[in-house]
């Protein structure tokens, strides 16, 4: 790729860090004096020999299960904690979308952090003062509170005043942890514009997640962490096909299975509730309104006989583009199928069809950002998926619904086990699904047609 | 590796002065905030101490001063003008065991030039100082007390500040590691109150003694400050020449060693 002549923002070189644990804070004390000639702690590794090269415009992403050593290496990588081996190289202002607000004094104003934080972020006074105005009006706070301690914030607001600071020091590169949203309703989707337009003005984007859907679809690399040392790393799919498998291999151990897919937290994962949350007070966001599953004769398919149809109704309030629907077939062990996107097929659920309105992804891949699409699919609208003669083998099967941004990235809402089906099959093929095939006679090579 | 530690703290000052004038003005806006007199209270503090002290000082065990021939209000002045370096001295080091470890956030969570919040709380402190030292100046107008001196305070205050300064910086680090510090700190911080010329006059002193209040860190600026302001004479200049020497060796010191201990704070804290 062209950019890899440039010089790497981010360089690590068998990046280690030890946890040290110490039974009392005086024998640290101790350890600095005495140098190695005699520990005193035990030790933890939470990371072992990482290296990278993230290039300008790059997107890391990082996988990995829970304790695998993510967040120690972000916090490596945005240098609030030094590493015990290696060597870390950064080149630009680092932002860290970690730990939101963990700066902030609770005695005092919002405006107060504001300066104070900003300030820590390594902004002067005067270039406070000029984006003052902004980290308001983005944060979304009632002026009324701007002057309230921030110990009387909800932690919403908590969170939306420190990625609104955060945000606002112009950074090279940003740390993300987790997902690539903050804040809730209408906040989180805007801080994913915010996200999304630093990729689209060429930052470096690190980030950790669980949602391995989102690894693929916007990073340049991938590493994949386990158990502090890195696993596999390179493009993208072939980690996270490599995770995702040691996941499913996890998951047929286990009992109950980990799902490789986690909610963005705005949508209820309750699966006997598919419906949106009553008690959504924010303002309104894009919705599914019903999901219809028709599966052959009352949720029988006879495999490669019948259709599987998927009917999802959604809601667009005004201000955003029209979203994108994403089916996902799972078993009853929650690994992923088959799958579906509206914004895969290029098909787009504005019932009032325009020219041009199906490139909406593309736009906004451009920079153009959501606004400029604001109303364009405004309403109620319907799609229906369908997989004519299913060729799925017999099983129990459950549909999982994604609404999407209309790029296919930020999850609105994620319905769990929307509707389930069952297959039954009258032939004694095994596996999961029939491919379609043909058998030639003759045996070696290619010498005789049937 | 010594000296990288005290270059790279004093970069980290140099760098981070915006930061540095914030911290102060909340460190001060902090221990008024929320009180009913606010900044009032920088005023009145010390003319209640001051009141305290004369009162017992003056009328309960009358020192040496206050029974020679010496009025009620001058005797007043000369023990407020110990006892505002005291309180300067002993705030700033009182606070400081706890300046790192009451902000945990800023050693694990984000990237902060740790070494700047003794300097904050140093400053904010001073400040507390120069409201006493300007009521301590108008008393002295009022007594008829006006010297040429006056103009040499600075050089007599500016060491006390850089050893305080100093000993923040030490004992903010080793405070995180060794948490009886505070502890520590109240008793001899009393002992330093009433092992100072505060309520007696160091030539009521035998020699000996003398010469050995002398190593208390707060005697020469006292005494100093006194010469110059009150008494209108040029202090010793080789004590103080002494004493800003030492005074920097401590402020450097302090500022290595915090930097050199700061890599195990966030494993304790």
């Amino acid at each position: 790729m062209s950019y890899k002549t440039q010089e790497p923002v981010v360089q690590a070189t068998s990046l280690g860090k030890r946890y040290e644990l110490y039974a009392r804070p005086i024998d640290r004390l101790k350890q600095i004096v005495l140098g190695k000639r005699q520990t005193l702690f035990k030790e933890i590794w939470a990371l072992r020999n990482v290296n990278l090269s993230v290039y300008p415009g790059e997107v890391l992403g990082i996988v990995g299960k829970n304790g695998a050593g993510k967040s120690t290496l972000l916090q490596l990588l945005c240098g609030t904690l030094p590493p015990t081996t290696g060597q870390l190289k950064t080149n630009g202002r680092v932002a860290a979308l970690l730990e939101l607000g963990a700066g902030f004094n609770p005695e005092f104003s919002g405006r107060d952090n504001i300066y104070l934080n900003a300030s820590i972020l390594g902004l002067d006074r005067r270039q406070i003062d000029e984006r003052y105005d902004e980290i308001v009006s983005f944060s979304g706070l009632d002026p009324v509170f701007i002057e309230q301690p921030v110990k009387t914030y909800s932690s919403g607001m908590y969170v939306r005043l420190a990625f609104a600071i955060a945000t606002s020091v112009e950074p090279d590169i940003l740390v993300i942890d987790e997902a690539l949203s903050v804040g809730d309703g209408d906040f989180s989707r805007r801080s994913f514009d915010k996200i999304m337009s630093f990729k689209d003005q060429g930052k470096t984007i690190l980030f950790c997640s669980h949602a391995l859907y989102q690894v693929e679809a916007i990073c340049n690399q991938a590493i994949w962490l386990h158990q502090g040392q890195v696993q596999a790393q390179g493009s993208p799919p072939d980690v996270v096909a490599q995770y995702a498998d040691f996941l499913a291999r996890e998951a047929s151990l286990s009992v109950r299975p980990a799902p490789g897919l986690k909610t963005q937290g705005i949508a209820a994962s309750d699966p006997a509730a598919p419906a949106p949350p009553a008690n959504d007070l924010g303002p309104a966001l894009p919705r599914v309104r019903k999901v219809e599953v028709q599966a052959g004769n009352e949720g029988l398919i006879r495999s490669g006989k019948d259709d599987l149809r998927v009917t999802v109704g959604v809601t667009c309030p005004p201000g955003y583009a029209a979203p994108s629907v994403g089916v996902v077939v799972v078993d009853e062990g929650l690994k992923n199928i088959c799958s579906a996107g509206s914004h895969i097929d290029g098909v787009s659920l504005n019932t009032a069809v325009e020219p041009g309105s199906l490139m909406t992804g593309q736009h906004a891949g451009a920079g153009a950002g959501a606004g400029a699409q604001a109303g364009a699919g405004a309403g109620a609208m319907a799609t229906t998926l369908v997989w004519p003669k299913l060729s799925l083998l017999k099983g129990k099967y459950h549909i999982d619904i994604y609404l999407l941004c209309e790029r296919g990235i930020h999850v609105y809402e994620h319905i769990r086990q929307a509707g389930s089906f069952q297959v039954s099959q009258d032939h004694l093929e095994v596996g999961v699904v029939s491919l379609s095939h043909y058998w030639r006679s003759g045996g070696h090579g290619s010498g005789h047609e049937a | 590796m010594a000296i990288h530690f005290f270059v790279a703290g004093l970069r980290n000052l140099a760098r981070h002065k915006t930061l540095i004038k914030q911290f102060s003005i909340r460190d001060l806006q902090a221990r008024t905030r929320a009180t009913f007199l606010g900044l009032g209270w920088l005023i009145l503090a010390p003319l209640i101490l001051l009141a305290i002290y004369t009162t017992v000082f003056g009328q309960v065990f009358p020192s040496r001063w206050a029974s020679s021939h010496q009025t009620n209000a001058e005797f007043a002045l000369i023990l407020f003008t110990g006892l505002i370096l005291f309180q300067f001295f002993s705030e700033a080091v009182a606070r400081s065991p706890s300046l790192v470890v009451s902000q945990p956030s800023y050693v694990t969570k984000v990237v902060f030039p740790l070494e700047i919040l003794a300097l904050a709380s140093a400053l904010a402190g001073s400040v507390q100082f120069f409201a006493s030292l300007a009521m301590l100046c108008i008393g002295l107008a009022w007594a008829g007390l006006v010297h040429w001196t006056w103009i040499l305070a600075p050089v007599v205050i500016a060491p006390l500040f850089l050893l305080a300064l100093g000993v923040c910086w030490l004992l903010s680090a080793l405070g995180v590691f060794v948490r009886d510090m505070a502890q520590v700190i109240g008793m001899v911080l009393t002992g330093l109150l009433f092992l100072s010329p505060i309520f007696y006059p160091l030539d009521a002193l035998t020699p000996a003694l003398q010469a050995a209040i002398l190593w208390n860190p707060l005697t020469i600026p006292i005494e100093a400050l006194r010469d110059v302001l009150i008494w209108g004479r040029i202090p010793s200049l080789n004590l103080l020449a002494v004493y800003w020497l030492v005074a920097a060796a401590v402020a450097a010191l302090g500022l290595t060693v915090f930097n050199g201990l700061r890599q195990g704070f966030a494993d304790v804290i």
